[in-house]
Parts: structure tokens; C-alpha cells; sequence
């Protein structure tokens, strides 16, 4: 038998956050960053003990519990992994112990269910309106594109590379090489 | 005189100086998806021609303050070569050619009215009527949208967008259809516009419920294939194509939560759209990789 793990989970990061829930998993999306990420069962159940007052050996009880298979508490570290990375997390988590860094392949190998290993899978939110198109110009030949240097206001790049407008725009790939018209 | 042009709602700055200009010849003001919108340009026969990149649904406005408002000065020999496109003060676009004028008047004031109106989310997709239910495709623009849309509605499908669809609170999609646009042999540039009868179909009116959402790959030469996506998957797939979902995050994710829960969601690779358009229609299940 396993020694009983004592180590409190981190609190969960709540602030500026909207939570969707769905049938087997947790969409979160982040107001600040507009990332949003889908946690799978299991990474929604760490995450939602996440108190600060939970202990590891308590989760992955809970856990194998919920899914019948006895659960290594190495699944709540690498689900408490990728709520970090996630920025989920609203304190500290601690590193990885015992020299061994987590895969999820080792995971499954030990515990036999894929389902049960944690996932959080990210995107960020496209910046996809009608803003964008005051960042770029449409042009005729390369020549064109003088107007857009400087790169107008509030605009980190001038590309055409967002999806929304037509071909046929001023381009700069680089802040090395000056915006040419891809038609041109 | 002046005064009688089409106003903005909300100053701007940079907008003063465009509005200075004295050389506006006509003007118009159309309301679209509870958005008014205000178009004046510098020769009058051009206002016709502006007409036919109008979004679906517009319905023309008395109203003199708009929630936007583009300024179309047409070129005028050597003095000054070029056309250009305003947005609330804005210049957007400069180009000898009318038809790059048109193009991003188009491009922006679609954007406009799929980001700006309230209570509707607009996504990115393909959208098709079968058997009373729609068929939604995400995508991106150059995606090849249009082209699998057509391939649909030639089979037999009613057209709803080959641009956005328009999704409410209750997880419906609306009809967005405006002339598709094909890309023929890949061409660059935004494509020729075709009405939808030019396929042999028609356009749907009325909003439908969800049967699918298939977010496609293109590969040339490719067989289709699909793999089912978790709910939250779906959700996903969605909001990546979701138009202003930084803005609207709190009307978009229930809406899209609502979609992804209650119908099936797919991602996968597609070939030509003739093969894909007809197994889609009529042999749904042999597309679906078993896991």
C-alpha cells in the first residue's frame, strides 16, 4: 500500500474566467488572455477540487472512484501540470517530484484507460472583426505599401494573414522587410 | 446641404477631416441586423454598383446616425489617382481599381454586422439546408467554403452562406445567403459571384435547427474521412471560426455550448467537393472513422 499523500492542492483561479459546462468536460475561457480550454473529465474534477484545502491522496481517491480504476496520484500532478500551464491555477503548484517528468503515454501504459488521463487542450481566440482591416491597405503594386510605413496606429504587423480580407494587400512578413503588395 | 449626409452616432477621431470633404454626391443609409449604417460616395452612379456588396437582409433607413459609416471617394485624374475607402473616418483602402474598392467595402461591412449586432453570433462556415435541418461547414475565408457550398446545393441542398452562419440563442442558424462566391481552379482574389440559382438551387429563408457541424481540411487528391468530436471539441471548432468572440464572449459560448451538446460535431480532411458533397448527402456513416 501507497503512502497517503498530505500535500494540499493549489486554489483554482477564478477571476475573470467563464465557465461552460458540458457533458463529460469543463470549457473555460480566459477574459484576460482569450484563450479557451476544453479540460476533459478528469482534468474538470482536479481542477474543481482545486481549494487549497484538498489533499492529492483525496483527489485521486475521488478519482478512481469516478472512473473505477485505481488512479496514481502522478495523474493529479499532471493534471495540476497543464491547469498551470493553462493558467488555471490561482497559487503555486509544486515541481515534479522523484526526477521523472510525466508523460501521459506512461500514464496510460500504468493505469490502462486512456479516458482517465487529464487533458487540457488550448486555442486562443481569433481576433477576427472588422477592426483589422484599418491595418491593412489594399494595393496595386508594391509602391502602394509606402503609405502603411509606419505600421498605423494600433497595428503590431501589416499582413494579410487573418483571413478577412481580399489578396491584393500591402505585406510585410517581417519587421526586417518592408510591406511589398502581394499582387505587385 | 451637409447636414442631410448620413452622420456617425458616436465622433471619431480622424473622422472631422473626412468629413470636411465637400465633394460627396450621394449618400444612402440601410439598416441591417438592427445596425444602422450610412454609405455616401463622391460620384453618384457608384452608389448603385456599392448596392450589390450590401450585406443579406438590408433594408433601407431614413436614419441620419449610423453605427457606421463608409465615405467612397472615387479617383479624379492625376491629381489624385486613386480611389479610396473610408470606415468611420478611416482609411481602409486605396486602389486604382473599383473592384479592390468593392472588395474590402464588402469585407469590412460584413465583418461590421457579423461583430457589431446584438443577440446574433456569427461563424465563419458553409451553411446548407437537408432534409430540414442545416449542414454548418467552419472555415476559413480560402477554404473552399464556397466551392463544397455549390457542389452541396447542385445535389440538392438549399443554400443558406457560404460565409457565415448566423446562429441565435437557440442554437438555430439564420440564412445568410449572399451570391457565392467561386474561386475558379484556386484563383486568388475573392472569385466571381454566381447567384444561387446558377446552380440549380435555392436559398433558404427560414432559420433551421442543427443537424451537423463538420469542420473541414481540404487536401487535393484527399479521400474524406471524419473523426466524431467530443462536445467540447465541437465548441471548439466553433469558436475558433466565431467572428468578434472576444467581444461577445458572454452571448457566444452558450450559444456555441448549446450547438456542440446537442448535435453531432466532426472534424476531418476532405478532396473535391464532388465526391465529398455527394457521400456527405447520401452516405453520412461511411465518412465517420470508427474509434
Amino acid at each position: 500500500m501507497t503512502e497517503k499523500n498530505n500535500t494540499i492542492l493549489p486554489q483554482a483561479r477564478h477571476k475573470d474566467l467563464l465557465v461552460q459546462e458540458l457533458p463529460d468536460e469543463l470549457l473555460v475561457y480566459d477574459l484576460e488572455s482569450h484563450r479557451a480550454h476544453c479540460l476533459n473529465r478528469t482534468a474538470a474534477l482536479v481542477w474543481k477540487r482545486c481549494d487549497g484545502r484538498t489533499s492529492f491522496s483525496d483527489v485521486a481517491m475521488d478519482l478512481s472512484n469516478e472512473v473505477r480504476v485505481p488512479i496514481d496520484e502522478d495523474v493529479v500532478r499532471l493534471a495540476l501540470q497543464q491547469l498551470d500551464e493553462a493558467h488555471l491555477l490561482a497559487g503555486p503548484v509544486e515541481p515534479i517530484s522523484r526526477g521523472n517528468s510525466l508523460s501521459r503515454r506512461r500514464l496510460i501504459k500504468g493505469i490502462g484507460l486512456a479516458a482517465a488521463i487529464p487533458l487540457v487542450t488550448s486555442l486562443t481566440a481569433p481576433i477576427i472583426h472588422a477592426g483589422v482591416s484599418s491595418c491593412t491597405l489594399a494595393c496595386t503594386t508594391s509602391a502602394d505599401c509606402q503609405i502603411v510605413t509606419p505600421t498605423p496606429a494600433g497595428c503590431t504587423t501589416c499582413c494579410n494573414n487573418l483571413g478577412v480580407g481580399p489578396p491584393g494587400l500591402c505585406v510585410a512578413p517581417s519587421s526586417a522587410v518592408p510591406p511589398f503588395c502581394a499582387e505587385g | 446641404m451637409a447636414s442631410i449626409w448620413p452622420r456617425l452616432k458616436s465622433t471619431h477621431p480622424g473622422l472631422g477631416r473626412v468629413e470636411r470633404l465637400d465633394d460627396w454626391n450621394a449618400a444612402e443609409t440601410f439598416e441591417c441586423y438592427g445596425l444602422q449604417i450610412g454609405v455616401k460616395v463622391s460620384k453618384r452612379g457608384v452608389l448603385g454598383e456599392l448596392r450589390a456588396f450590401f450585406p443579406p437582409g438590408w433594408r433601407k433607413s431614413n436614419a441620419v446616425l449610423v453605427d457606421r459609416l463608409y465615405s467612397v471617394r472615387i479617383a479624379a485624374g492625376d491629381k489624385s489617382p486613386f480611389h479610396l475607402l473610408y470606415a468611420d473616418g478611416k482609411r481602409i483602402a486605396r486602389s486604382r481599381t473599383l473592384k479592390t474598392i468593392f472588395d474590402w467595402f464588402e469585407s469590412d461591412l460584413h465583418h461590421f454586422v457579423a461583430e457589431a449586432n446584438e443577440g446574433r453570433i456569427f461563424v465563419h462556415a458553409g451553411v446548407v439546408g437537408w432534409n430540414g435541418r442545416a449542414i454548418v461547414m467552419p472555415g476559413r475565408s480560402y477554404s473552399g467554403k464556397s466551392t463544397l457550398v455549390a457542389e452541396l446545393v447542385r445535389q440538392g441542398a438549399t443554400y443558406y452562406s457560404d460565409e457565415f452562419a448566423v446562429l441565435d440563442s437557440r442554437g438555430r442558424v439564420h440564412p445568410w445567403a449572399r451570391q457565392l462566391a467561386i474561386r475558379e481552379n484556386g484563383a486568388a482574389g475573392k472569385g466571381t459571384r454566381y447567384p444561387v440559382e446558377a446552380f440549380g438551387g435555392k436559398a433558404g429563408k427560414r432559420p433551421l435547427p442543427i443537424a451537423l457541424v463538420i469542420a473541414f481540411l481540404y487536401q487535393r487528391g484527399a479521400g474524406c474521412r471524419l473523426a466524431q468530436l467530443s462536445p467540447g471539441g465541437g465548441v471548439m471548432a466553433l469558436l475558433e471560426h466565431t467572428v468578434g468572440i472576444r467581444q461577445k464572449t458572454e452571448l457566444a459560448l452558450p450559444i456555441l455550448r448549446l450547438v456542440a451538446s446537442r448535435v453531432p460535431c466532426f472534424e476531418g480532411v476532405r478532396g473535391e467537393a464532388k465526391g465529398t458533397a455527394g457521400t456527405l448527402l447520401h452516405d453520412f456513416g461511411s465518412l465517420v472513422i470508427q474509434e
